[in-house]
């Protein structure tokens, strides 16, 4: 009896070590998932050629990325709109609204060879998967109906700068398109890193707005010492941020641009923007460290800036009495229903500081068009679906499917329009309001639209002549919302020439510094933070930090990232 | 039951570490619950600004009027019901059913049946077979995909099986054999009257797996009218968290997440509502019913 328990162990060690040794081995997992796909394709050739026949002929089969705000896909006014002027009937395939969830449920879809739909909707990949996807036969290569004007009249009709972009935003490393660009450049957003001032604090001191580090510094002494909000406690924080901010709450990003330009902490380009530059290794980043480390020293900057998460960066922005001096971010929503908080109002919007060499720059990213729309290669309605896309390009259609129903929720009409502005149009930027928002169906439960996941073109001049009149957001002087114009003025030009643009990696280099990419900015931020904190020396320990960014692979990566560079259009155009 | 001080030195700083470590990770199991309950009944600007932090601020019934406004939550609680009664029955029939069998000794290669359902405890086919083989049986996108692929949990099977071993007496088969019992009656009749706390215990633990579960839906469904309340939980929280730096507008999605935040916490205790609901009916039986399984086998 003894014994034969003793084989039985025996023998479910053995089984158990051969499936780990299967699992564990990249190599053979790899070729047997290669020799079933490669099965799985021939048996997708004839599913597609046993359903062709069967199928009724305009039914376009549509895989959405699924969001909470919409209620209803079938009985739907977007879906409907579709179908009336396009002949065609929508059948959903619903996907998950997380973007990982989304890419393994695709996953799963393509290689397990069932029939596929005719579209895919969804912002959730990235390029290195859409390059993927494309080589790997899934997506259907697009360029020549896109540059087609016969055969895509909408798409062509966008003017010449944005059309351009939308196709380089597009094109991957292989130099094939495989999706359907949606651009809607809002100024706003390319420049999030806006500095926030307590202009009430500097009323009560006397002091004027510092316009560089130097004026900032004395400003921040005061703020820390002459307890400004009045309360009798040194509680004021005279500089806030979060440095795991993604939308401009990372502070010391600002600052960083008061020494060099860079919008992303490892890379930048040269003055001549024909060099992809390691931003971090340079003289310029360490004499910004060593400038933060010196307000650091001095007890001017929170050490909550490395720590905080964004519940606990709104509770310090929401304290009561106000304690935050500086602060940095893009969302004024970061103080809770904004037009009626108290510590916004203490609050006012600056131009960023000059640093001691000159140089007054902001993180600005080049406005990049959303990838959102792919179709499938083993469609059998290739024609239906680029006219689908087409029709998302007319200007008329891409209104409806942001906003809703005209004359219900927005509206076009001269009569409703008279009176209206916006805050472009106060200071001078644009002349007249032509278009208004009455009613909100971005954020309420609705079946109104599909939730913006569609092809799109919006001009920069129809989203600054748009006046928002829904509830809360209408515009008045005392509104958050004029700040628009002043972020137009204060941030937009406060970059160099060349930026660098979104880099697209081939298949191989993607391969190749798939480390290096997840690993070195984790390092810098946190290098950023012990050098600043003073945790480790600056002097002593730059040498080291140096030589262990380029035994993370920086070199290996910088390589990549200039050959990348060097395949886009901007570089053609600096090397003139 | 002795007192407290009459226990030796060391029994004392026993009991008192433990009672102590023991508080402790009650606290912090604790604590999230309270919050989520006292952040469902604060104002969204409250919870927001990280102003809750133990009893609710601005008393605010706003996030469940917004719950049980939106038609996708009741959808989804409906689904979701039916998921957990039809797929806890079927379980439970199916379990016991095997327990059953394979408790019974004079059962030719019961060790053999019983080693084969054990493997599929460590070794799975994982999800891109399970897939292919969900799709070929036409599963894919009907409410089956939730409720046949893991209708037997083989550690439930175990506990079941080794609860009716250790607790029936064989005696009792002879003695019911002897009546004229046929092996279905016995089943029926002497077996599962005397197994209610293995009942409790498996519909407990199947009806919360079935309430909670979120990888199989969102892997095998793509049709709304069909999804679970946990889908449609998901995609909310997922609404209130936003990663700007995969958007082109997050002022917009900012907006969104402050809708998002006035509800999540509401919808958080609307769903576990009915797994609370359920468990103190059930708890009486749960120790009981683990324990014996677990201890003799």
């Amino acid at each position: 009896m003894k014994k034969r328990k003793n084989i039985l162990a025996l023998l479910m060690t053995g089984i158990m070590s051969i499936s780990i040794m299967l699992t564990g081995c990249g190599n053979n997992g790899q070729s047997s998932q290669d020799s079933k796909e490669g099965s799985s394709s021939s048996e997708e050739a004839n599913n597609s050629a046993d359903s062709g026949s069967g199928e009724e002929d305009n039914t376009l089969v549509i895989a959405l990325q699924s969001n909470s705000f919409i209620t209803d896909y079938e009985d739907n006014r977007l879906t409907d709109y579709y179908e009336e002027k396009l002949g065609i009937r929508i059948e959903f395939i619903l996907l998950p609204s997380d973007g990982s969830e989304l890419q393994t449920k695709l996953s799963l879809m393509t290689s397990s060879g069932e029939e596929l739909p005719d579209i895919l909707l969804t912002a959730a990949l990235k390029s290195e998967a859409i390059l993927q996807y494309g080589q790997d036969d899934v997506f259907l290569p697009v360029q020549d109906y896109l540059n087609n004007a016969d055969i895509m009249p909408n798409f062509n009709a966008i003017p010449d700068a944005e059309r351009t972009e939308m196709l380089d935003s597009g094109t991957m490393a292989d130099g094939n398109i495989y999706s359907f660009a949606s651009s809607q450049e809002n100024p706003w957003n390319l420049s999030p890193y806006r500095y926030y001032i307590n202009k009430a604090w500097l009323d009560r001191l006397g002091l004027p707005i510092p316009t560089s580090l130097e004026e900032l510094k004395e400003v921040l002494i005061a703020f820390r010492d002459k307890d400004p909000n009045g309360n009798g406690i040194q509680d004021e924080i005279p500089v806030y941020g979060m440095q795991s901010g993604t939308y401009g709450q990372n502070i010391l990003m600002a600052f960083m641009n008061s020494f060099i330009f860079c919008n992303d902490p490892v890379f930048s380009l040269n003055e001549a923007g024909t060099e992809v530059i390691p931003v971090c290794t340079t003289e310029s980043w360490k004499q910004g460290l060593l400038w933060m480390s010196e307000l650091y020293q001095e007890g001017l900057m929170a050490p909550g800036i490395f720590t905080d998460d964004s519940t606990q960066f709104k509770a310090v922005l929401n304290a009561e009495p106000n304690v935050v001096g500086l602060v940095c971010m893009g969302s004024y929503g970061n103080w809770t229903d904004t037009v009626n908080n108290v510590n916004f109002k203490d609050m006012e919007m600056i131009e960023p500081f000059t640093g001691p060499e000159g140089i007054c720059y902001t993180p600005y990213t080049q406005y990049l068009s959303d990838q959102v729309m792919y179709i499938f290669k083993d469609s059998d309605k290739v024609d239906m679906a680029i006219k689908f896309a087409d029709e998302n390009y007319d200007p008329h259609t891409g209104l409806i499917a942001r906003y809703g129903t005209e004359e219900e929720h927005w509206t076009t009409d001269p009569a409703q329009l008279d009176g209206l502005t916006n805050s472009y149009i106060e200071a001078g930027l644009y002349d007249e309001v032509t278009m208004a928002l009455l009613n909100n169906i971005w954020s309420v439960n609705n079946n109104v639209t599909w939730h913006d996941y569609a092809p799109r073109y919006i001009s920069l001049k129809d989203i600054c002549t748009l006046a928002d009149i829904t509830t809360g957001r209408e515009y008045d002087r005392e509104n958050p919302y004029n700040l628009m114009a002043d972020n137009l003025k204060f941030y937009n030009d406060k970059h160099p020439e060349y930026t660098l643009p979104d880099l697209k990696y081939t298949v191989d280099e993607t391969e190749a510094i798939l480390d290096a990419k997840t690993n070195i900015p984790v390092y810098i931020a946190k290098s950023m933070a012990e050098f600043i904190t003073g945790a480790r020396d600056l002097e002593t320990g730059w040498e080291q930090y140096l030589n262990e960014l380029d035994s993370m692979g920086l070199q290996a990566w910088l390589s990549a990232a200039q050959s990348a560079y060097e395949r886009t259009g901007q570089y053609a155009e600096a090397q003139k | 039951m002795r007192k407290f001080k009459n226990y030796s030195l060391n029994d004392k700083l026993f009991y008192g570490i433990t009672t102590a470590a023991l508080t402790v990770v009650f606290l912090a199991v604790l604590y999230p619950c309270i919050f989520v309950l006292s952040a469902s009944f604060s104002s969204g600007i409250a919870v927001q600004a990280g102003k809750v932090v133990l009893w609710p601020v601005d008393f605010s019934l706003e996030g469940y009027k917004t719950v049980f406004r939106t038609p996708s939550i009741w959808l989804g609680f409906r689904n979701s019901l039916f998921y957990t009664f039809t797929g806890t029955a079927l379980s439970v029939v199916m379990t016991l059913t095997a327990a059953y069998c394979l408790s019974r000794r004079d059962v030719p290669g019961r060790n053999i049946i019983m080693l084969l359902f054990t493997f599929t405890m460590f070794f799975s086919g994982g999800m891109i077979p399970s897939y292919l083989l969900l799709r070929s049986l036409g599963m894919l996108n009907t409410v089956w995909a939730l409720i046949v692929p893991g209708a037997i949990g083989v550690y439930n099977l175990i506990v079941a099986r080794t609860f009716i071993q250790s607790s029936i007496p064989e005696e009792l088969l002879e003695a019911s054999m002897m009546d004229g019992c046929s092996d279905i009656m016995y089943l029926l009749k002497v077996v599962l009257p005397l197994s209610k706390a293995i009942i409790a215990v498996l519909v407990l633990f199947y009806g919360v797996a079935l309430w909670n579960n979120y990888f199989n839906a969102m892997i095998y469904l793509t049709d709304r009218e069909i999804y679970p309340l946990s889908i449609f939980l998901k995609e909310i929280l997922l609404a209130s968290q936003i990663d700007p730096s995969t958007l082109s507008d997050p002022e917009s999605a900012t907006l969104l997440a402050q809708m998002a935040n006035v509800i999540k916490y509401s919808l958080i205790v609307v769903s576990m509502i009915p797994v609370l609901l359920i468990y103190p009916f059930v708890q009486k039986y749960f120790v009981q019913g683990v324990m014996i399984g677990s201890v003799k086998g």
